[in-house]
């Protein structure tokens, strides 16, 4: 990595609301989380709801302020204004004003970041363009879906250029068609050495496009790693087939029937008999490795036959 | 997998200055357009049915046997009284409901995360919703004061043309009479004494809408913002129990707590009276300049010391 310095680095985050009721009630969204997001990567951040993802990206961007523990960005703490020059963020849910146009949003957002003149002219033909809104470019935000909405908001997120990328679920609310087209946006970010974190119910996503991944329950990091690592089931082998017939799939089964029935016959039973988990399309590992990581009790603590081997470095 | 890329690619950090012209004019002409998107034309609308009422559905004045009995001035007066009043009361009310509505709307909306996190700093968010306030407040008394000079203009003319032709109806127009007929027209009619009870509800104006942001910042709702700003508009034109109270009850009294009390509400508590030239226009008294240079010095200290303050809470604001 030629850079050294992180994109985000996240030191013992926690993040306490204080809820404005008569007795002093506190609560605690975020948990001493630690995260870095090195120079160029996609970093998904995963959880059920109200695990505190969007908390820590709000922290992320100066708009709350850490009980305890630090955030920065490129190495500007993000408390710091000018930590923002850097990052571009889409909120979940983004709501704009409904009277601007999407021209005349991103040139509000634009001018914001310091473009003007025909420099941001420019920009904004090609942002509409890049998220496929040109058609819509003198339509009011008012009259806009809930997709078309997400798209603008992902073309002011990268309006100025940043180095880096906060997404908070920005693929909500989009059709399958769109969503493709953001996760291959995210890939073209990334190939332009631009750093990406997002937000995401969506684990198939995460699982195809992001390089690290960190699942949070209840505010607290339970799982963080590269994605490779994590998602590793030692124990299984994927054959994944491409035109295969009916016939050929039979005989492969036949295959597996017969080397297990070799082994039974053989009494000892040394090892064990390869057996037909599923033959289909290959389906997420990260799903059921979120849903492993997020039924533990409040610690998040995992059962220990249900953990994958992880060769990567794990916080906690 | 991410070394994969070289770094190269990577844009190079942009400058970041801290106080941007490009970046206030952004937010101040947008908040002007919110503002207006929020129907304050209407304002202007009723503002302009008034002007239409008193200026020429009013009686005639009778036409008497002297000058004295003409009334021409007394109609000037009540015209010049009535389009001023309304226009400070007018332009107060859009100062303070229209500035009350800005920032929890941002935040209601979640607008707000879009702006704070673009390299904005805070302070320059809250000065730009003040100036796009200021920049709808000058532009709607522009029209309001266009309106009025003429109405003024039209109303002044006829009834000095009126009594011109009483008096060469009589066959006694001497030179000396019309000289004296269009002086006092002029002095009851418009003029540039006019414009400084102008720029009076103007400095009002930007005050209560400082002071308005500032309620805004802390207050929790919308309503609370636009009542407390209506009573803080109410106080400072000079009830006189409460002004007397304050100013010279507490400030008076050698208690100290009292006394730091009556301090920090004298603050507060913008003595408006400070500002209103209207009665002394009307009764075609000439504003001196530094009068007016005042004025426009204390409404600045205002509007600068309610900044500050709004800056403090909104700073440290969860969001
Ligand atoms: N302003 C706030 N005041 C009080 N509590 C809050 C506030 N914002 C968030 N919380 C609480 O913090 C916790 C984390 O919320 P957060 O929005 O970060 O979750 P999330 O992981 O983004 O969930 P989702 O997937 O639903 O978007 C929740 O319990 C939420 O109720
Ligand atoms: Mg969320």
């Amino acid at each position: 990595m030629t850079d050294a310095t992180p994109a985000i680095s996240i030191k013992n985050l926690t993040k306490v609301f204080r809820t404005p009721t008569v007795r002093k009630h506190f609560v605690t969204a975020v948990t001493n989380l630690s995260l870095e997001v090195a120079s160029g990567q996609i970093y998904g951040l995963i959880g059920p709801n109200g695990s505190g993802k969007s908390t820590t990206m709000k922290v992320l961007l100066g708009l709350l302020k850490p009980t305890s523990g630090s955030a920065a960005i490129f190495g500007r703490d993000s408390s710091r204004v000018d930590s923002r020059n850097d990052v571009g963020f889409l909120p979940e849910n983004p709501y704009f004003y409904k009277h601007l146009t999407g021209a005349e949003t991103l040139a509000f957002y634009g001018k914001l970041c310091g473009l003007q003149g025909a420099v941001l002219r420019e920009r904004i033909a090609e942002m509409l363009a890049l998220v496929d809104l040109e058609h819509a470019r003198d339509r009011r935000l008012g009259g806009y879906s809930k997709g078309m909405l997400q798209r603008i908001g992902l073309a002011q997120a990268l309006i100025h250029h940043p180095r880096l990328v906060v997404l908070d679920e920005p693929t909500a609310g989009v059709d399958p068609a769109g969503s493709r087209k953001i996760r291959d946006l995210v890939l073209d970010l990334k190939s332009r050495g631009i750093s990406v974190i997002l937000s995401s119910h969506l684990l198939e996503q995460v699982q195809e496009i992001c390089d690290r991944v960190g699942i949070v329950f209840r505010g607290r990091m339970v799982k963080e790693g590269p994605l490779h690592d994590l998602i590793a089931v030692e124990d299984q082998t994927e054959i994944v087939l491409q035109h295969a017939t009916p016939a050929l799939l039979a005989r492969i089964q036949q295959l597996v029937a017969a080397e297990a029935a070799e082994i039974t016959t053989e009494a000892g039973q040394a090892r064990l008999a390869a057996s037909v988990v599923r033959i289909g399309q290959p389906r997420t590992t990260l799903e059921t490795l979120f849903l492993q990581a997020t039924q533990g009790d409040d610690r998040g603590e995992t059962p220990a036959t249900l953990t994958p081997t992880t060769g990567g470095p794990s916080h906690e | 997998m991410s070394d994969r890329m070289p770094s190269a690619a990577i844009a190079p950090l942009r400058p970041f200055s801290r106080v941007s012209p490009l970046r206030l004019w952004a937010l101040a002409a947008h908040t002007f357009t919110q503002i207006l998107r929020m129907k304050t034309l209407y304002f202007l609308i009723v503002f302009a049915l008034i002007l239409i009422v008193f200026g020429y559905v009013m009686p005639p004045p009778p036409a008497g046997s002297d000058l004295s009995s003409f009334g021409g001035e007394q109609e000037l007066r009540l015209l010049k009284s009535v389009s001023l009043g309304a226009m400070s009361w007018f332009t107060a009310i859009l100062a303070i409901a229209g500035t009350a509505m800005l920032l929890p709307r941002d935040v209601d909306d979640r607008t707000l995360y879009t702006i704070l996190c673009k390299p904005v700093p805070r302070f320059e968010y809250l000065l730009g919703k003040l100036g796009g306030v200021i920049l709808l407040l000058a532009l709607s008394l522009l029209v309001m004061d266009l309106a009025c000079c003429a109405v003024l203009h039209l109303k002044q003319s006829s009834l000095a043309a009126q009594e011109i032709r009483f008096w060469e109806n009589r066959g006694e127009l001497t030179p000396e009479r019309t000289t004296q007929i269009n002086d006092l027209y002029h002095r009851y009619g418009l003029n540039w004494n006019f414009q400084s009870a102008v720029l009076g509800v103007f400095l009002q104006a930007i005050v209560l809408a400082a002071l308005s942001l500032l309620i805004s910042t802390f207050a929790t709702s919308t309503l609370f913002t636009i009542m407390a700003g209506l009573a803080l508009l109410i106080i400072g034109q000079g009830q006189e129990l409460a002004r007397d109270y304050i100013f010279k009850d507490l400030l008076g009294t050698t208690a100290t707590a009292q006394h730091i009390i009556a301090v920090t509400l004298a603050l507060l508590l913008p003595d408006l009276r400070q500002f209103n030239v209207i009665d002394e226009v009307v009764a075609g008294t000439t504003i001196p300049a530094w009068f007016l240079w005042r004025m426009t010095g204390i409404a600045i200290l205002y509007l600068a010391f309610y900044q500050i303050l709004s800056w403090f809470v909104f700073s440290d604001k969860e969001l």
